[in-house]
This record gives structure tokens, sequence and C-alpha cells, in this order.
């Protein structure tokens, strides 16, 4: 039973591939990096030695990844840093907390995928949701007011100053 | 006079001969985003940038920065526009910095100010770069003409420019705060409203783009949980810029004793708790001569009092806080204070040589007995 649940656990982190990263609000043909982060087998209280865990993981584009764990709760320290590769967690136990992070260091650092490891196993994926765009008379208002930052600071600094002689 | 405008002209033109990195030797995302960004302001397609695989996203920074650079961006060829707004930047930081000695101290200051600022590699390395830490730093002492002198044009001034600075980096608060604590209750009025319409239309922009004024670019992309962090102080695990952005003159050599290091010396081995302090007394070579902010420090110190001694203190104090408990170590974070540091040590130095030459001059006019 224990060993089933084991394996679709597995088998449901496994499937665990992320679509579109950067999914580009216009931009369709950019190519979809996959994504992968998994655990297997994982120890239950019923079967704590299923085999040792092997966490599996890929930033899907070849850039430079950076994978975290944090134990119930705790700091995040670092468990392996490559674009992809598999690493045994021997020290995985059952009753525990685990969030395995894998985050893209190419790019900034920036948060690929989350894995839940813990009672229920759960499995959450954060992704870069689709950005809003704005409304164009937004972005104009915004292109307006930078242009007018400089001059705006610039007339603040003359009267200033026009003021401090005056007083003097 | 004319020997500190000269002292300042010579540094203007060192900074406008640094040599701009190409883009994509720059720190990404950072630069990357800010240059796109601009690009993007400036031809009213809004605030995204397309350096992350073409898709249009919006950056992980505040607008600030990349809105300083959008006039630049609006002529000329990309990123050659750009480049040429973040020198033009790192050029006004060094007029912003020798007027204010000029103010506080006299033209002698100004002199002292440029001489500082030229032997060191900050203003000339930022002229290279397309980051933000060059315009912040001289809103930050852009504050201490405005304590000294005060005027109701000042105090909006003064509003205004810590709204731009929290625009650009949100940590800038810190300014506006020090600048609340320094300043008569009666300018707080003034100073929050001219500050205001910043700050509204930064939770705007987050509303149309994120959907909630308090969720940021950062929380967009997943990077912002554990940004600080009581362990930070002294854990190794930081990330570290060491000198791969702003690099000490003296290549960490005066730290060397603390080695075996990492990759880029000692100045990417200290903890947070160690580094801060010894970057801002200059231990590292990278905003001011070593030591030299000492004087900094004790001028403001002696003045804590007045206005501008009491800004001072409160941004080294509170940037100290913040950045020792803040989960990436940057030199550039310093630059604000740091300049502050170096601009109040100008003056003292100013005044000291001033001391010295009456009572030599008096010496030399007494008669002999």
């Amino acid at each position: 039973m224990s060993r089933t649940l084991g394996t679709q656990l597995a088998a449901s982190i496994l499937g665990l591939l992320i679509g579109t990263l950067l999914a580009p609000a216009l931009a369709t043909a950019v190519p979809k990096p996959r994504v992968i982060l998994s655990v297997a087998p994982v120890p239950t209280v019923a079967d704590p030695s299923p085999g040792t865990p092997v966490v599996t993981w890929s930033t899907g584009d070849g850039s430079p990844g950076l994978v975290t764990v944090s134990a119930n709760g705790g700091r995040e320290t670092p468990f392996a840093a490559e674009a992809e590769g598999s690493a045994a967690a021997p020290w995985l136990a059952p009753r525990q907390k685990y969030v395995f992070r894998l985050y893209a260091t190419g790019s900034g650092h920036r948060l690929l995928a989350e894995l839940d490891v813990g009672h229920s196993a759960s499995t959450i994926v954060a992704l870069p949701p689709h950005p809003r765009l704005t409304p164009p008379v937004v972005n104009r208002l915004l292109e307006l007011l930078s242009l007018a930052l400089v001059p705006a600071m610039a007339i603040l600094a003359i009267m200033h100053a026009r003021e401090v002689r005056r007083d003097a | 006079m004319v020997l500190a405008a000269l002292a300042c002209l010579a540094v203007l033109v060192n900074v406008e001969r640094a040599p701009e990195r190409p883009l994509t030797q720059q720190p990404f995302p950072d630069s990357a985003e800010y240059a796109d960004a601009a690009h993007s302001l400036a031809h009213g397609k809004g605030y995204y940038t397309y350096v992350h695989s073409g898709s249009r996203q919006p950056p992980r920074y505040p607008p600030g920065y990349a809105m300083a650079l959008t006039p630049f961006a609006s002529v000329g060829s990309y990123p050659r526009d750009v480049q040429r707004g973040a020198k033009f930047w790192a050029m006004a930081y060094v007029v912003v910095a020798v007027l204010a000695a000029w103010f506080l101290g006299g033209p002698l200051a100004g002199i002292f100010a440029a001489l500082l600022i030229g032997v060191s590699p900050f203003a000339r390395d930022s002229a290279g770069l397309v980051l933000s830490d060059a315009l912040i730093a001289t809103l930050t002492v852009l504050m201490l003409p405005l304590l000294q002198k005060t005027s109701k044009s000042g105090t909006r001034l003064a509003g205004f420019g810590n709204g731009l600075a929290i625009i650009m980096r949100l940590t800038a608060a810190i300014n506006l705060i020090a600048l609340l604590v320094a300043t008569p209750r009666r300018s707080y009025k003034t100073t929050i409203a001219w500050a205001l319409p910043a700050l509204v239309g930064l939770a705007v922009l987050q509303w149309a783009m994120f959907g909630s004024p308090l969720r940021t670019g950062y929380s967009y992309w997943g990077v912002s949980s554990h940004f600080f962090a009581l362990s930070y102080a002294t854990s190794e695990s930081v990330v570290k810029e060491g000198p791969f952005i702003f690099a000490d003159k003296f290549n960490g050599h005066l730290l060397s004793w603390i080695c075996p290091c990492q990759v880029g010396g000692s100045q990417s081995s200290l903890p947070n708790l160690a580094f801060y302090p010894l970057l801002l007394l200059s231990a590292f070579w990278v905003f001011s001569p070593p030591l030299i902010p000492l004087a900094g420090l004790l001028y403001a110190w002696r003045r804590r009092r007045d206005a501008v001694g009491r800004y001072t203190l409160v941004v080294v104090a509170l940037s100290l806080i913040l950045f020792i408990f803040y989960q990436y170590q940057g030199t550039r974070f310093m630059a604000g204070p740091a300049t502050l540091l170096l601009v109040l040590a100008s003056v003292w130095l100013a005044k000291q040589s001033e001391l010295l030459w009456r009572r030599i001059t008096a010496r030399q006019l007494t008669p002999e007995p």
C-alpha cells in the first residue's frame, strides 16, 4: 500500500513538468523549457526504507540551477548546484517535512519549482504567472512622467537656490 | 573657488572617459532589465522588459531608475543611449557630492571632495554600468545642502528626491526616515506630501501590474521570501557580490590576513556583520581612501544635534542595521552612507586645514619677544 503510495507519489512528482516559465504574453513562438524537480522514492511511516531517495532536477534549458532544501520550516540550505542532475538524499526521514526548491541562477535568482515532501507529499509548483499588461494610457503616462522627472527636480533646485539667496 | 571648479571638472572628465562595459558583461538581470525597461518606457511600451527569453515580463526592480534613464533612451540607438544616461547620472553623483561639500565647508571642502572621489573607483566604475547605486547615492547626498540651508522649496525638493529614491530602491526609505528624524516637526507635512506622489504612483503601478499595491516585481519572480533574517549577520550562506561589480582599489590586500578566502578574496569572504562596518571605514577602497570616513563620522558625531550630523548618523546606522540582516551582500549597497561620510570628511579636512593655516599665519604675524 505504502509502496503504491510511494510509486504514485514518485509518478506524480516526476510528472511535475512546468510548461512555460516565462510564458510570453505575446510571443508564442518562444520554446517552452521543461523544468523537472522530483524525489523518489519517499520514505513513509508505513515504509520507512523504500530505498535511497533520489532528487532529480532540471532547469529545462541548460541554464545554471540551484536546488535548496529546508527541513521542517527551517532555513534553506543548498543541496545541489547544476543545470540538471540527480543526487541521493538518504537523510530523508518519515514524519519530517521537507521543501525542495529549484532556482535558476543564470537569470538572477528565480524560483522555478517547489516541491513539498511532507506527510501528504503534496507538490506545488511556483511559476511566474502571465504578466498583466498595463493599458496604453498608463504606458503613455509613465513615459511622460519619466521625461518630466529631471526638469521637475531642476526647477525645485533652482527655486531652493533663489530662496536661500534671497534669505541671505 | 576656481580651483574647486577645476578639480570637479577634472574628475568629471575622468568619469566621462570611463569605458562603458557591454551590457552583456554587466550584472544580470539588473543592468539588462534597467536598460531594456528604460527603452520600453521611452517608446510607450510600459514598464516591461524583454530580456528574459524575449518575452514581455515586468522587471523585478521598482521603476525609478529606469524612469531616470528614459529621457536618454528616447534619443540615439539602444543600448548606447541608455549607457550614456547611466554615465550622466554617475557624473551627477560627482557634481552633487562636490557641491554638497562646498555648501557645507566652502570651496576647500569641495576640492577635498573632488580629490577623494577622483582617487576612488566608485564614480568611474559606475559610469560604465547601468546600475542605480550612483543615482541613489546622489539623492542621499543631495539632502546635505538642503538640510544645511532650509527653505520651503528645499523641503519640497528633499521630499520629492526621497520619493524618487524609494521608487528606485525600496530600502532607500531609510533616507526618508533619517530626513524626518533630522528635520523639525513643522517640515514633516511638506516632506511627506512631496514624497507621497512617487510612492502612490508606485503602488498604483504595482496594482496594475501585479494585482496588488503591495506586490512587487520580486514577488512576481518568486524571490521575495527570506530577504531578511537574523542569521544572515554571521552566516556564510548569504549571496556575495564580492569585488565583481565594484572592486577594492587594493584588491582586498588590507584584509588579506583573514584569508584563505573564497574566490574574490577578502571582499567576498566576510560575514555581513564584519563586512559592512569595515566597508564603511573604507577597509575596502571603493568609495573613499581607507580611514577617511572616520573623519566624516567624527564630524557627524560632533554635530549630531544639527540636522546634517543627525541625518548622516541615522542613514549610516539604519543602513548598517538593514543590510547586516539582508540575504545579499553588496559593496554598492553602502554607496549612500559612504558618500555622506566622504562629504563630511571633506568638510572636516577643510576646516582642519583652515585652522592650521590660521595658526601658522598667526604665529608668523606675532612679533618675537
